[in-house]
């Protein structure tokens, strides 16, 4: 069966009422979640992804990839109206959709926004149906070998593309590898790095350290934030504006489609997400503008390099986790973890094996992609308001409540909390030191798949005159060293380029 | 800069003590773990001597870490929160243990400003979410949740 058979047969499978119940849900969720300032799309799926353990595989992605995608697109409104960006990929949105709302064009902003998401988001995901299944096909081939330089790839792309420090991401990454080599070792069999706490025998758990790792800091966050006034700008809907806006952002199709082409690369690579592609597409915009000056002043094409880069992050990222296995951004990682707890090992055999489970989430986060802009837009607006009047002192107690719940219905152990709490404050205060969580993540998860390829690859080499000789002598192993050294050095190429244009760049 | 001076010579101990474990394991279990270490221990250091350079030139300004009222806060409800988990494990239950301790946070958090009218509106929904998820997870879906001395 072809690609658009396979996606027939999931949307056919999405028309259960179950399932459409849980995408809307999905959607309903997300929009929540990213429209309140603090509660990233990241977190949001985090909190839900222990919830969903009753459900089947399909259904259980259907709901989260919907609720991601929302929540991408729901950031957008607290970005609009309170200058606060609801999830980090909405940050650039600030930058001209404030000042719209400021002039009285709220309204033409969310409308702008969400037209640009719908964009974005569909250009994402049709690009995951055309590059998905070659990639797979690629994947195939893979031994050992390669998975162990795909992984270093993982590492040296999400460490020089973490924000800030570049010395600190890789640390951050090795932190997580790590983290991942506590428990029993997967070929050897010694039990490592335990300290003598049984319940670390079986390792870290993923979505205890994913919870913990992605949440907790942002509730304390959320508690020293407390006191932060926000700015809440009225947007009145105007007649007849909502078809004028969808005119006028088609026309600029070179914006649009500039900015989903930025949003899906940067998915792509493991490790960078929204928070980048946003301000990367938003930069591109402003240089390659004729008004260049105008932007920040409320102009659209701020606001649609923005959403729709962001939703196309989405699509982006979903190319990786299901074909190699390697989270593109870190929803996937969480995402990943939810593949892993419905028993589906994600790689290129998952769309041989289970290409149900993937046409059917696929299909189910397309109709997620349609069915939030009506949501949101009859919706969004309250519920920013409504947003506003929640006093942080009461979602912090209940988001810890969550995160709480979410970490104990994994496997109904306490000791998986303890193991989320402790690694949340461990997240908190490595972030304030300057090591983000998404590169410790990240390196948690690709830890195991470096681990199996180099021991495995060891193991095989033993043919050959040096055993370690089998990681150089195969042609797709090359292909991943050129491109781990080429993102490696990507952070001092930067540093020259910005030398040489004096500064412009920046 | 001695924020990070303190995390890589912490860093640095650290990995010497794991390094140090590893000899105890066999070739194909110590293998990866002592290579993830050097690379650590390379970097670490790295960002020890890159801490040093700045703080002899004094390039950048010290920030705080973070403010003492702030890490009161914080280190309150990171308590609350363990002792949450083991009265909630051992004494209360999941059901009494969430309700209590979630509106002492609440109650902390809001401090002095905190109205009569806020309080019971906050601990009203709170009461209710904690419900929905104990009735859902517990009654409907036979979660294992923790019981404590009264249920």
């Amino acid at each position: 069966m072809s690609s658009l058979q396979y996606l027939a047969y999931g949307f056919a499978h999405l028309f259960v009422v179950k399932t459409l119940l849980l995408m809307l849900g999905g959607v309903c969720v997300g929009l929540v979640i990213g429209a309140l300032p603090g509660l990233s799309a990241t977190m949001g799926v985090a909190l839900f992804l222990p919830i969903t353990y009753w459900l089947s595989a399909s259904d259980s992605l259907v709901f989260l990839g919907s609720l991601y995608m929302a929540a991408i697109y729901g950031g957008s409104f607290s970005a609009i109206l309170l200058r606060t960006p609801g999830t980090p990929s909405n940050i650039g949105t600030t930058f001209d959709g404030y000042p719209m709302a400021k002039q009285g064009r709220g309204w033409e902003a969310i409308l702008i926004a969400t037209y640009s998401s719908l964009y974005g988001g569909l250009f994402g995901m049709i690009m995951f149906l055309i590059f998905a299944p070659m990639l797979a096909r690629i994947a195939l081939k893979f031994g050992p070998p390669e998975y162990f330089w795909l992984g270093i790839f993982g590492l040296t792309v999400i460490s020089s593309l973490s924000r800030g420090n570049t010395l600190k991401g890789f640390i951050g990454g090795l932190i997580g590898v790590l983290l991942s080599t506590i428990g029993v070792a997967p070929v050897g069999g010694n039990v490592r790095f335990t300290f003598n706490i049984p319940h670390l025998i079986g390792g870290v758990g993923l979505i205890p350290a994913l919870v913990g790792l992605f949440c907790i800091p942002e509730v304390i966050e959320m508690i020293l934030n407390k006191s932060k006034q926000q700015l809440y700008q009225e947007a009145k809907v105007q007649k007849g504006l909502a078809w004028k806006t969808f005119v006028n952002v088609m026309r600029k199709q070179i914006d649009l489609l500039r900015a989903s082409i930025i949003g899906f690369i940067i998915g792509v690579l493991p490790g960078a997400g929204g928070n980048i592609a946003n301000l990367v597409a938003y930069s591109e915009a402003v240089r390659t503008s004729k008004h260049p000056e105008k932007f920040g002043t409320g102009v659209a094409e701020g606001v649609i390099a923005t959403e729709a880069s962001n939703n196309a992050v989405v699509g982006g990222g979903f190319v990786p986790l299901m074909t190699l296995g390697v989270p593109g951004t870190p929803v996937d990682a969480i995402l990943y973890g939810a593949l892993l707890m419905q028993g589906l090992r994600p790689g290129a055999e998952l769309f041989t094996r289970r290409a149900d489970v993937v046409y059917t989430f696929v299909a189910g986060v397309i109709l997620a992609t349609f069915v939030m802009v009506p949501v949101g837009l009859a919706f969004g607006r309250g519920m920013a308001k409504v947003i506003t009047k929640i006093p942080l002192s009461l979602l912090a107690p209940t988001v810890i409540f969550l995160t709480m719940v979410g970490s104990y219905c994994v496997s109904n152990s306490i000791s998986d909390v303890y193991t989320m709490l402790i690694l949340g404050l461990l997240g908190f205060v490595l972030r304030k030191l300057g090591f983000e969580a998404g590169p410790i993540t990240l390196g948690l998860i690709l830890g195991p798949i470096i681990e199996s390829g180099l021991v495995q690859g060891l193991l095989i080499g033993r043919k050959l005159p040096q055993p370690w000789l089998i990681f150089i002598t195969r042609p797709i192993c090359w292909v991943f060293i050129v491109l781990s050294v080429f993102f490696l050095l990507w952070p001092v190429i930067l540093k020259k380029r910005i030398v040489v244009s004096g500064g412009d760049q920046k | 800069m001695i924020a990070d001076m303190v995390v890589s010579i912490f860093l640095l101990i650290f990995s010497l003590v794991l390094l140090n474990q590893t000899r105890q394991y066999n070739y194909l279990s110590a293998v990866f773990p002592q290579f993830v270490l050097v690379f650590l221990m390379i970097l670490t250091v790295i960002l020890l001597v890159r801490a040093i350079v700045l703080f002899k030139k004094r390039r950048t300004s010290e920030s705080k870490f973070i403010a003492t009222k702030d890490l009161f806060y914080v280190l309150l409800v990171a308590a609350l929160s363990f002792l949450w988990i083991y009265v909630m494990d051992w004494i209360l239950g999941f059901l009494l243990g969430s309700i209590l301790f979630g509106i002492v946070i609440f109650a902390i958090l809001a401090g002095k400003s905190l109205k009569a009218s806020h309080f019971l509106l906050f601990s009203f929904s709170y009461v209710a979410i904690v419900f929905i998820f104990w009735y859902a997870l517990g009654k409907l879906l036979h979660v294992p949740l923790p019981r404590g001395l009264f249920f």
